[in-house]
């Protein structure tokens, strides 16, 4: 059970409410993040050992973070992704960089003072984006961007939860987020010293524990001396 | 008379105190139904989520009203890792009285049209076998609010979303969520940076 406020009582009304459907799987929790990354040397050429970072205000997070977007600012940030270096595909013209450990965390406070300012790391950046309270985070392992000469691109990773008022408890694949990059050429607004404009969703498995069963098999969870 | 002067000079001391650009876009949620083939027409349904995290170029009330976005006639003409498109329409609906669904299509087009326009030379490259993403580009073209964006601020606006094909990403009925943004090319304001003798020469 990966988020804390089910308890063994929503359980109990999730499961009957699943059989009732007569559907399975967990739900996902999602979060909508904005923001601009950037890459110490520049991402263009992404050299191992190079270090991304990304700064991001949450636009829309799913009522079982617990967060209300709108008594608090909520923002995403990600750094210590390092780069293992690029690829070309002959065949797109895609460059794609891989990255090794990196992490992922969501803080929500009172204050509405994100800034990306320019030419991160700054005096705003990452303060603005980790101050609060720690919702979420969470640990990568495996993110990988395709950048198009174009200017187009997109990211994705895969994210052990480690932490945060969410979480019960760390838990092992449990998230995944994706991402839209957008840079100068395609006409996104960055901000100088940024490389890409972000866009993007994270999901966290609220892994409720959802499966089909009958009223006898659900009775007899509550009767096991019968 | 003296109002006007008093009025230029206040908003030309905005001007010289706003020294870094804001960011402004309307940030959108989307679910697309691809075409079959070439010939055919994208649709795409779309929650704005700015909320109060981020501005959006118009003043829009998510108080009081839900805004979407929808994408109609967007034709495929090259079907492939890179897909091009061209005839797309593109609106923003404002509406307080029916909650957008996407079991429901017409939930997203109801409401007040704030904003209408065209996009065009959208294309669409898928990157891995489910992630892509996209890019067109938006000029306004009608709407209730598009007197409030200059003219000069009404066209070019860059149309840019990540795209996923993922099972897990994709509403019944759809075949790819959107998940982007379209922003004017620089930030919309009432004012721009001119210094003193620009403006006076403007009303000699």
């Amino acid at each position: 059970m990966t988020f804390r406020k089910y308890t063994a009582l929503s359980v109990v009304v999730l499961l009957a409410g699943v059989m009732s459907m007569g559907a399975a799987g967990a739900r996902a929790a999602e979060v909508d993040y904005v923001g601009y990354a950037w890459e110490t040397g520049g991402i263009a050429a992404s050299l191992p050992g190079d270090q991304l970072s990304i700064a991001t205000v949450v636009t829309q997070i799913d009522p079982l973070f617990q967060v209300d977007l709108n008594g608090v600012e909520a923002t995403l940030y990600i750094e210590g992704l390092t780069s293992q270096g690029s690829t070309v595909n002959p065949s797109t013209g895609a460059t794609t960089t891989t990255y090794a450990g990196g992490t992922i965390a969501i803080y929500a406070g009172a204050a509405r003072n994100h800034d990306w300012g320019v030419n991160p790391a700054n005096g705003t950046v990452p303060a603005t984006f980790t101050d609060g309270d720690l919702i979420f985070s969470g640990a990568f392992t495996g993110f990988a961007i395709n950048l198009l000469a174009s200017g187009l691109g997109v990211f994705e990773g895969s994210i052990d939860g480690t932490g945060g008022s969410a979480l019960a408890g760390p838990c092992a694949s449990c998230a995944y987020t994706f991402a839209g990059t957008f840079a100068t050429p395609t006409g996104a607004q960055i901000p100088e010293g940024y490389d890409l404009q972000v866009d993007g969703v994270l999901s966290v498995e609220s892994a409720v524990g959802v499966e089909t069963m009958n009223w006898g098999s659900l009775k007899q969870l509550f009767n096991p001396g019968r | 008379m003296k109002k006007t002067t008093l009025t230029l000079m206040l908003l030309g001391q905005l001007a010289f105190a706003a020294g870094a650009s804001a960011v402004q876009l309307f940030d959108f949620d989307a679910q697309a139904v691809m075409p079959a083939g070439t010939g055919s027409a994208a649709v795409v349904y779309g929650r704005i989520v700015n909320g109060s995290a981020v501005a959006t170029p118009l003043p829009l009330d998510f108080a009081q009203f839900e805004y979407t976005i929808v994408v109609t006639g967007l034709i495929q003409d090259i079907d492939g890792v890179t897909s091009l498109f061209s005839g797309g329409t593109v609106s923003i609906f404002q509406d307080a009285a029916t909650a957008a669904d996407w079991a429901t299509p017409s939930s997203f087009s109801d409401g007040t049209a704030v904003l209408t326009g065209t996009l065009s030379a959208f294309q669409r490259t898928m990157l891995t076998t489910t992630l892509g993403s996209g890019a067109g580009t938006v000029d306004w073209t009608g709407g209730t609010m598009l007197n409030l964006l200059a003219p000069a601020d009404q066209a070019g606006w860059p149309f840019l979303t990540a795209v996923s094909r993922a099972a897990s990403q994709v509403q019944p009925g759809y075949s790819e969520r959107w998940d982007g943004k379209v922003e004017p090319q620089e930030e919309v304001v009432s004012t721009e940076q001119r210094s003193w003798s620009e403006l006076k020469a403007g009303y000699r």
